[in-house]
């Protein structure tokens, strides 16, 4: 995709407001937005690019972001065990900001990646505007609860 | 057993419901049965499917998960969310310690009740992350 559809599509590169960020808007996280608020995140989130290898966050270490992968995968290891993977439409990273607890895993990227990276404070203003996404949240907390609980 | 007031003036002692307005502690009334339970009922069983969330007003009930006994909950207090919300079954047994009355609702009831309050979604959110962040640390 070269530069030029790029600025067809999103318009002044510096400014990311008034302009919907089309691999956010499939995130299934954000299914339920409409285009008010998928602009609104858009303009919350920051687009990084990670290189293999990379730690994204570290167990015990204090959390100040919510990632949310659009390419690549990751790995997520508790105690040095591989417990889960996270690629395309997935995200890491919630638990210690809304727990406001130190990070419960370490997540490491296994191949070049294409992450969103969106801060604590923003993380508060993206749960207290959109229902939805609380709600939607609360639902995949609750079903790693009920595996991690399993017996 | 008999707790005075209305049911509004009970749920509005529950911490969980802190942030309604009296009108929608008056929706969730409506939609909260009361109901009182012997000592040594078992309330719900770890493995089965779930129906119902469960709100303390009085008495104390244990949380087992297999024969360990990993909590308590008394008034004010909850439980019987998980299973509603993940779609899994009861992840433990909880039994009544003591005589008990407990305000009930139904898993159509509760979905209702998320909707309408934003405000509980994110209490229980805040809540069951604070649960992951327990069952996930090293031991």
């Amino acid at each position: 995709m070269g530069q030029t559809a790029d600025y067809a599509t999103k318009g002044d590169p510096m400014d990311r407001h008034g302009w919907i960020d089309e691999r956010l808007a499939k995130v299934p996280l954000f299914a339920n937005l409409d285009k008010k608020h998928l602009k609104q995140i858009s303009s919350l989130a920051t687009q990084i690019d990670v290189a293999a290898g990379k730690e994204l966050t570290r167990e015990g270490a204090h959390g100040s972001e919510f990632i949310i992968v659009l390419e690549g995968e990751a790995e997520v290891k508790v105690d040095g065990k591989v417990v889960a993977t996270r690629g395309p439409g997935e995200y890491f990273g919630e638990i210690a900001l809304i727990a406001n607890r130190p990070r419960t895993a370490t997540v490491t990227a296994t191949t070049p990646m294409k992450v969103e990276v969106i801060g604590r404070r923003e993380f508060q203003t993206l749960l207290s505007e959109n229902p939805g996404i609380a709600t939607e949240l609360l639902e995949a907390t609750a079903d790693r609860l009920a595996e991690n609980e399993e017996t | 057993m008999t707790p005075h007031g209305s049911i509004n003036e009970r749920l509005a002692g529950v911490p969980l419901f802190a942030a309604l307005d009296r009108k929608h502690l008056q929706q969730l009334a409506s939609l909260v049965t009361e109901v009182d339970v012997a000592a040594g009922r078992e309330l719900i069983h770890e493995g089965e499917v779930g129906h119902e969330f469960f709100i303390v007003v009085d008495g104390e009930a244990e949380v087992r998960i297999g024969d360990r006994v990993v909590a308590r909950r008394g008034p004010g207090e909850y439980f019987g969310e998980i299973a509603l919300l993940s779609n899994r079954p009861r992840t433990a047994t909880v039994t009544a310690l003591t005589a008990m009355r407990l305000q009930v609702i139904s898993r159509r009831e509760f979905q209702t009740m998320l909707y309408e309050n934003p405000a509980i979604a994110t209490e229980l959110l805040a809540i069951a992350a604070d649960r992951v962040a327990d069952s996930e640390a090293v031991h």
